[in-house]
This record gives structure tokens, sequence and C-alpha cells, in this order.
């Protein structure tokens, strides 16, 4: 038998329901005509209630027509088939089964290893991993879709029918919903039939948009959307399509006088039809009458701008992403705590971090100079993190930064690398209007409507306003390289981050395994106590190894594979976060001392929720400060419960220790040390250090006062 | 910075305290002013057949020392596992059937619905005749007792399914057995659990209520017995309070079922 040449083909269908009263109906579709090719990707658009649910139900062999002839796949409907699955629009999933279950329900005729092989797949394919034990009641309507959607691909079906899948969820869960079924139809090549009331959405997601009158419906027109994928909501061509949509429908969206130059355009959400619905209007594509290079332009290509990017791409908004750094470069902050999982996750960086040969990080030991014990924390004795991993990351900054950005740039992230930014141009009314940036000797000015400083501790747009303000408290400094031939100690602990309290003030080092050969060691410590030791770096560097007898030891055969690299002075706080058309995202809005391994983690979480506002300030076309008021207000929390927890830290070393040592307690810090730091306004164990330490300032007897680093004490005490 | 938070935490802690030390300290006061009452009322009478509270706790003392409660409360259990589980047996896939099946609706309901008002104690002469004064009588009435709430309620639980989970069903392909057990089951379970923890209450009442006539053991065949042979009433209500007991502690077993993670959905969060 030839193939179809169809894989739906639907000629002159009629239906008509039995109305209430007797002798009357109700003639819902008239005459309708389509055809939809194998792989294409169609969506239905039409005013409520004009029958599209119906069409799609009797396409998929719920509903029998009243008159006229359905052929799927060259074979006339009869019933519903597996090989063409439905997606409802609201709680389709089984809520008595788990994720796991509900993925695997339409798997069948496999074994069972090949069967939750596949469930995996898709499970991860829909963002679902470390859900799989989850009952759907326990899911946000987002997730629960996720589900259903990879029910379906689960089965590999050759069609999927599509039933306003998205209509019950918010706005950004929706954008971020088109971007990753656009994705997964990118790579699983199925004919999807989507039906949907919201024009932007068909614009967004289909080959061709097929528009159904009002009841009795026709197909009025059938429009193609030859644009490439994914699509930039700002390009005059995507707008085109859009605005031919309304026009047939006859919605008009401008109010007001169009010709007015002196404001923004202002479109009306389409009346009547799409009540309580939000507005799903993008922002306009101009800004005072001049054409945009991108919405967003991101300064800087390190983790936080390459994850805001990666998010950006996602909700389809167009951005720039400056890259001015040559990769492989070299940074601290080369150990990572579990939090940024689910970022990776969420990014489906996961997948990556999994292929790269980057060593898992289960946990983290400290010792002090003063006693033998080794004090362990490991990851999975926490699981109420919600993640599935119970390790997180090591990772050489170099490979980590140039891979996070290819992520982005292949999510969709337009990046421009080698572009050096010269300075951030402000307009009359004092909001950011674009970068000017030199590249290749050539100077040009990009004109965006929101400027995001990711440029790290260069900290661009912070130089420039002067909101740079130095953390007093902090004047630390750090010497670091990389080494060959040092040992790890017993295997159970050898890929943990080894910490080695040091008895000079304020002093530690950090052990981080890079790759199986080469550990990074550094040594922090009080930056007046560098200066005025007078000494060559290395031999600085070595006097402080010697002053630990297990650190020396184990440091004996240690070979150094670079020059000595130093850094100082590195706690600040910016004034602000963010102001009118600007926000400041990771290093660029605040640096800490990076005992923790914080710095990844505040990057990548400042980014994410950044994003996050930045979705939805471009939604309702308001990106003034006031937009980023709660983004402003989350970060600072976060990273002043970093703060505080360093400077408690420092103050008082063996308390620390000795609370890591207490079941009770470790689970407290352990939580907080994977950065579960954001949506709590009190951490209770900082509370209980401040407590202990100030019972043991005022004891002069306790064997901890001489550890008390006394001039930290003094300044947090105000 | 911390304090605020905190201090509520700490003003919520005490809440929930204040709350389950109230739902231990109200229940008591009630049941104790009750006994109180109780024993009051029978001095005043200056009845000496009544019981009060301390001879009804010598009574139940005086029954365990004979051996008899635990031999009586066996009894009754036994009769009503038997009862209790041919009618869950018999009840489920039957109520699914007639719940999915519209032939068998109309066919089955209009009798389900005669049968169902009839107080399975007038049933009892009947019994009797069929099943001689045995076990087999007071399970039989069991059984009857508890088969019309289950099957209504698992007929009721079919009808009432979201259609999505059976047009999803369908649209995987699912026919017969196979859609019954993968999804019309797991669909109707909360519902039947329901009717379920009903029929366990009904069942027993009604075993008290067999054993008073059709047998020579278990809790009914206690009280009447005391009452019959020497207006032991001390018994009489020895006996009561061991059957609202049991029939407390078999109700919270059921409820736990409630919480089992492929039923909660269907129950009020």
């Amino acid at each position: 038998m030839s193939k179809p040449r169809h894989a739906v083909s639907v000629r002159d269908l009629w239906m008509s329901f039995p109305a209430k009263r007797q002798g009357d109906s109700i003639h819902v579709l008239d005459r309708i005509n389509l055809d939809v090719e194998a792989g294409e990707f169609v969506c239905i658009v039409g005013p409520s209630g004009c029958g599209k649910s119906t069409l799609l139900n009797i396409i998929a062999g719920f509903l029998s027509p009243t008159r006229g002839a359905v052929v799927v796949q060259g074979q006339p409907v009869r019933g519903p088939d597996p090989r063409r699955i439905f997606v409802f629009q609201e709680n389709g999933v089984f809520p008595w089964l788990t994720v796991d279950d509900n993925v695997g329900f339409g798997v069948l005729g496999k074994s069972a290893s090949e069967r939750r092989e596949i469930v995996a797949h898709y499970i991860e394919m829909v963002g679902l991993r470390g859900f799989e034990r989850a009952y759907p009641r326990e899911l946000s309507g987002g997730m629960r879709q996720r589900a259903e959607i990879a029910r379906a691909l689960a089965a590999n079906p050759d069609i999927i029918y599509m039933d306003e899948p998205f209509g019950a969820l918010d706005f950004i869960t929706r954008l971020k919903m088109r971007a990753d079924l656009t994705r997964i139809w990118q790579r699983e090549k199925k004919t999807i039939l989507f039906v949907t009331h919201d024009i932007e959405e068909a614009v967004q997601l289909a080959d061709r948009v097929l528009v159904m009158t009002q009841r009795p419906a026709i197909i009025q027109t059938a429009i193609p959307v030859n644009l490439q994928r994914p699509r930039d909501l700002d390009a005059a061509d995507y707008l085109a399509v859009r605005d031919r949509i309304f026009a047939t429908i006859g919605v008009s969206l401008r109010v007001g006088d169009a010709g007015s130059a002196s404001s923004d355009v202002h479109r009306a959400p389409p009346p009547s039809a799409e009540s309580g619905e939000p507005s799903t209007m993008p922002v306009t594509g101009t800004k005072h009458g001049v054409p945009l290079d991108a919405r967003v332009i991101v300064i800087g290509g390190g983790p936080a701008g390459s994850t805001l990017g990666a998010y950006l791409a996602r909700a389809g908004i167009s951005h720039m992403l400056l890259d001015q750094a040559v990769h492989p470069r070299r940074h601290v902050g080369e150990s990572l705590v579990c939090s940024t999982t689910r970022i990776f996750q969420e990014i489906d960086f996961l997948p990556v971090m999994e292929r790269e040969p980057f060593v898992r990080k289960h946990g983290a030991l400290w010792t002090h100079w003063n006693d033998q014990r080794e004090y362990v924390i490991r990851f999975r004795e926490i699981p109420e993190l919600g993640l599935t991993q119970d390790y997180t990351y090591h990772v050489d900054r170099g490979r980590f930064d140039q891979l996070l950005l290819q992520h982005a740039a292949r999510q969709g992230s337009r990046v421009l690398e080698g572009a050096r930014v010269e300075r951030i141009e402000f307009g009359p009314d004092g909001a950011a209007t674009g970068v000017r940036v030199r590249q290749n000797g050539a100077e040009r000015l990009l004109r965006c409507k929101l400027v995001v400083d990711a440029s790290g501790r260069h900290t661009v747009l912070g130089s420039q306003l002067r909101l740079k303000r130095h953390d007093a408290l902090f004047d630390q400094f750090a010497v670091h390289n990389w080494f060959e031939g040092v040992d790890r100690g017993p295997a159970e602990t050898s890929d943990y981050i080894h910490l080695h309290v040091l008895p000079m003030p304020r002093a530690w080092v950090w052990l981080i395994p890079i790759n199986p050969t080469v550990t990074s060691i550094g040594i922090v410590t009080k930056g007046a106590h560098f200066t005025k030791s007078n000494e060559p770096v290395d031999q600085f560097f070595a006097r402080h190894i010697a002053s630990h007898p297990l650190l020396a030891r184990r440091t004996a055969a240690a070979r150094p594979l670079h020059e000595f690299s130093r850094e100082g002075n590195y706690s600040y706080v910016m004034e602000r976060l963010a102001g009118n058309g600007w926000v400041l995202v990771g290093d660029a809005a605040r640096f800490v001392d990076p005992i923790f391994s914080s710095g990844v983690s505040v990057a990548m979480e400042s980014a994410k929720r950044a994003a996050d506002a930045i979705i939805r300030a471009l939604a309702l076309n308001d990106v003034s400060a006031d937009a980023f008021v709660e983004y402003e207000r989350v970060v600072r929390t976060g990273v002043d419960i970093w703060r505080e927890f360093i400077v408690l830290y420092y103050q008082l070393p063996p308390l620390f220790l000795d609370l890591i040592a207490r079941p009770e307690t470790q689970r407290q810090l352990t939580r907080l040390l994977q950065g579960d730091v954001y949506d709590h306004a009190s951490v209770p164990i900082l509370e209980q250090m401040r407590a202990a330490i100030k019972a043991i300032a005022a004891d002069k007897q306790h064997p901890w006062h001489v550890h008390l680093s006394e001039d930290l004490v003094a300044a947090s005490a105000d | 910075m911390a304090s605020p938070t905190e201090f509520d935490e700490t003003s919520a802690a005490m809440a929930t305290r204040q709350i389950s030390l109230a739902a231990f300290v109200l229940p008591l006061g009630v049941a104790v002013t009750f006994l109180a009452i109780w024993h009051g009322l029978v001095l005043l009478s200056g009845s000496d057949i009544f019981p009060t509270p301390f001879e009804v706790m010598r009574g139940i003392g005086e029954l365990i020392y004979k051996g008899l409660l635990v031999k009586y409360v066996v009894a009754s259990l036994y009769r009503v596992t038997w009862g209790f589980s041919c009618a869950v047996l018999v009840g489920v896939p039957f109520g699914l059937l007639v719940g999915w099946y519209a032939r068998a609706f109309y066919a089955f309901n209009p009798m389900i619905q005669m049968l169902r008002p009839i107080s399975p104690i007038a049933w009892i002469p009947v019994a009797i005749l069929w099943f001689g004064v045995s076990d087999a009588a007071p399970i039989f009435l069991i059984f009857l007792a508890s088969v019309f709430p289950i099957t209504v309620s698992a007929i009721a639980a079919v009808k009432n399914m979201q259609p999505v989970y059976l047009r999803a069903a369908q649209n995987f392909g699912l026919k017969g057995l196979p859609l019954f057990r993968r999804v019309i089951l797991p669909a109707a379970l909360p519902q039947i659990i329901t009717g379920i923890r009903i029929a366990l209450g009904v069942a027993w009442l009604v075993v008290v209520a067999a054993e008073m006539i059709a047998v020579d053991s278990g809790l009914g065949y206690l009280i009447i017995d005391a009452r019959n042979a020497g207006k032991r009433y001390d018994l009489v209500v020895a006996g009561m309070a061991m059957i609202g007991l049991i029939g407390l502690v078999l109700d919270l077993l059921v409820r736990r079922l409630e919480r089992l993670d492929e039923v909660r959905w269907g129950y009020a969060q």
C-alpha cells in the first residue's frame, strides 16, 4: 500500500448536537475541510465556543460527526487509537498513579528495562526529573501538563492532538511550555494538531494556523507561518503574521491615534472572546520609534549571564549575550552546591553536566589545625531539598563557563563574542536605552529595552553608576593554583571539598578535585596579613600549608601547574540591584567570600529570579525599577544570609565545626550550605550561632575564647 | 533580622500545642462529667439493678477473668469478618459492572433499590429458617447489611467517574478486564472505600442484633444472656461498652485506608 499523502484529512464535516428542546439542534460545524501533512505542526484558532474542540474530538474519534469523512493515516476514523494520543486541557493524568506510572501507562509490549528507559527518557525531556515518585496532586498545573505530554510521547504515537493544553496555566508557565513543546516537537518529529483560542500561542508554535469562524464554523483561512524557530517575538515578520490573524478575525489592535509617534504603540487585547484571560500581547518592538536590536541585552557570558540567556530563550524573548572575555578563563568558585542542580534541570543543562567528566561532589570535609578530627557533611543525608541527585560537581570553571554559554546559544541566545562594553546609554528620562560596544575596532550602539549587567566582578554598570560599596567587614585575600600529586585521603571523602582552618588570622585553605589528577588549592586570609608579611607569593603559600600538619602531609608531593593567581579585596555590595531599564545579576550584584562554594549558586539563582522578573516585566511592558523590587528583595535576602553565615563562621570557626558534628544542627547547616537561603526571612541556626558567640565572648574562661576573631565580633555587634 | 518570623513560629507552635491539649482535655472532661452524672443518678434513684460505672468496670473485670470477654469478642469479630469480606468480594465487582454496563444497570438497579431499605433485622427469621442456630445465620445477616452500601457506592463511583480518565484509557486502547483493572477500579476506589466504611459500621450494628437471637455466643448474646440469666445489668452495660469501643477501633482502621496514596486524591485535601 502506498504511503497516504496526508496524516489527517477532513472532508465536508458537518456536526450538529440535539438541543434541550425537542426538534431543535445546534449546528456547530459546517462543511469543514482540512489537511495536515505528516510531521506538520498545525494550530486551530477561533473564537470561544466555535467548535474547535468538537472538531478535534471528532478527528480523534471520541465523537462521531453528523456527516462527512475523517481519514487519518489513510484510514477512516472509527474511534480512538493509541497511534494518535490526545492531550486534554486539564487533569488528564491519572491521579492514582505516580508520574512514573502515568508516563509508562501507554508503553506496552516492551520489556521492563526498555520500559523504564523510555519512561526515564521522556520524564527527562519534559523536565520532570526528580518527580518520578510524586503523585499528580503534589504537582503544579504546569507539571501535571508536562506529565501528560510525556505520557503521550512515551506511547510513541504518530500524531498528537492537543486541546488547549496550556489554557489553565499562568502566563509565564505557558510561555515556557510553548518553548519546551517546540523543542520536543523538533526532536520527536511528530505530527501535532493543536487547538487554542490564543492567537499569540498559535503563531509561536505552528507551521500553519487554521482560523475558524463563529458557529456554525467553517475554516475561514489557513495562514502559513514560515518563521524560524525559536521564534523572535519582536521580529517584524512574526508581528506581521500575528496581525494578519487578528485582522482575519476582525480584531483591531490599535486604540486611539495609531499615528501618534510620541509614545509606544498600545495594543488592545481582543475584546469579549478571551475574557478572563491575561493579556498575551507582546511588548512593542520599538522604543521611541527606533527599532531595537534586541529586547534584552545581557552583558557577560559567565554563569549568571548564560543562565539568564537560557531562561529568556526558553520563554521566547529576543536577547543578546555580550561576552567580552576569551574562553577558557580561570576563575575561583570551582565547587558548586546542590541547589544549582534544580536550575540545571530547568534549563535542560543537567545532561551536559552528566556527560562531562566533572568530578562529582558528594560532601564537604573540614579540619581545624588545633585538633585531629574530621568534620564531614554528606549530601545524601539531606533528602528534603527535593533533588534526586545526592551530589553536585567540582568544575574547571573555564570549561564549565564555556559549556554553559554554548548551551545558552543552543537554546536560542544570540551571543556576541569579543564585544567590549564601552558604556551603557541612558535616555533623557533616565532609563537605560542601549549598550555602546567596541568589536573588531568598530564602535556601535545596540539598542534594547532592558540592560542586564552580568559582567561579574567588573560590574560594568556598577562602576559607571558608582554603585559599588566595598564590604568593610571583609578585606580577604586569596592565593590559588592548580596542583598535581595531591593526596586526597581516604576514598570515601576523596571527592569531597576539603577545607582546613589555619592558625593565621581568618585563614583557611580549599582543596577542590578538578579531575583525577589535578587539585585546586587556594589559601584565603586577611588581606592585611599578606601585605604585612612582605613575602613572595609562593613562600607565603608554602608557609601557610606548613602550618597545618595534615595539609602539609597531603601536599608533600604536590607540584604547581601554573603561576600563582591572587585576588584581593573581593567582597562588595551594590547600592541598588535595579533601576529603570537595568538589572544587576550574579557577581555584578554582589560578591561575598567563597568559603561555602556559594559563588556559582548565587550567580545562577539570581539569574533565574531575574529571568522571572524580566519575563513578567516585558509581558506587562514595564521595565522600570518598580518591576524589580521583589527581585532585589529576594536576592538581597539570599546574599545577606550567606554573608551573615560567613561572618559568623569567621568569628569562631570551632563553633561552626562543633555544630557540624552534632546531628541536630548538622541538618540545618547542610541545608544552608546547599543554597536553601532565599525563601526564609530568617534562619534559626544563625540566631543560635550568634547567641553562642556572644556567650563565649563574655566568658573569658571558655576554651574557644582564644579562637574568637575580635574585630569581627565587634564589627557585627552594632 | 530574624526576630519577627521566629516569634511567629513560636506563637504558632504554642497555638498548636493549645489545640492538641484541648483535643485531649475537653473530651476527657465530658467523659468524666458523664460518668459522674451516671453515678449520681444511680445513687439518687436507689436502683439496685442498674449498675454504677464502678460496677460496670468490675463486670468487665469479671468477664475477662472468666475468659468470656475474649471469647465473645472473637466470636463477633469472626462473624463480621466473614460476612463483611463476602460483601466486599461480591459488592465491589458487582457494583462496578452494574455501574459500567447500562443494560446491567437497567436490569439490576430497581431490585437493588427495593431490597436495600429492608432492615437486616427483618431478615432474622428467614436466616434462622435457612441456616438454623449457627454461625451461618449472623454471617448471612452481616453480608446482607453490608453488601448494599458497598454495591451502591461502587455503582455511583463508576457513574461519577471523570470522563477524561475514561477517554484517556480508551485512547491508549484499553478494553475489557485491563480497562477495569487499570482505570475504572482505581478511579472508583476512593468512593468505594467510603462505602466500605459505612458498610462496616452497619455490619457492626447488625452483628449485635443477630447474636441476640440467632446464636449462643458473641457480644450480642452476652447482653441478652446477662439480662435473662439473672438481671446482671452490670454485664449488659459492660457488653455495650465493649461494642462501642470495638466499633470505634474498626472505624479508625478503615479510615487509614483513605490515607493511601492511591486514593488520597479522591478526598478533599
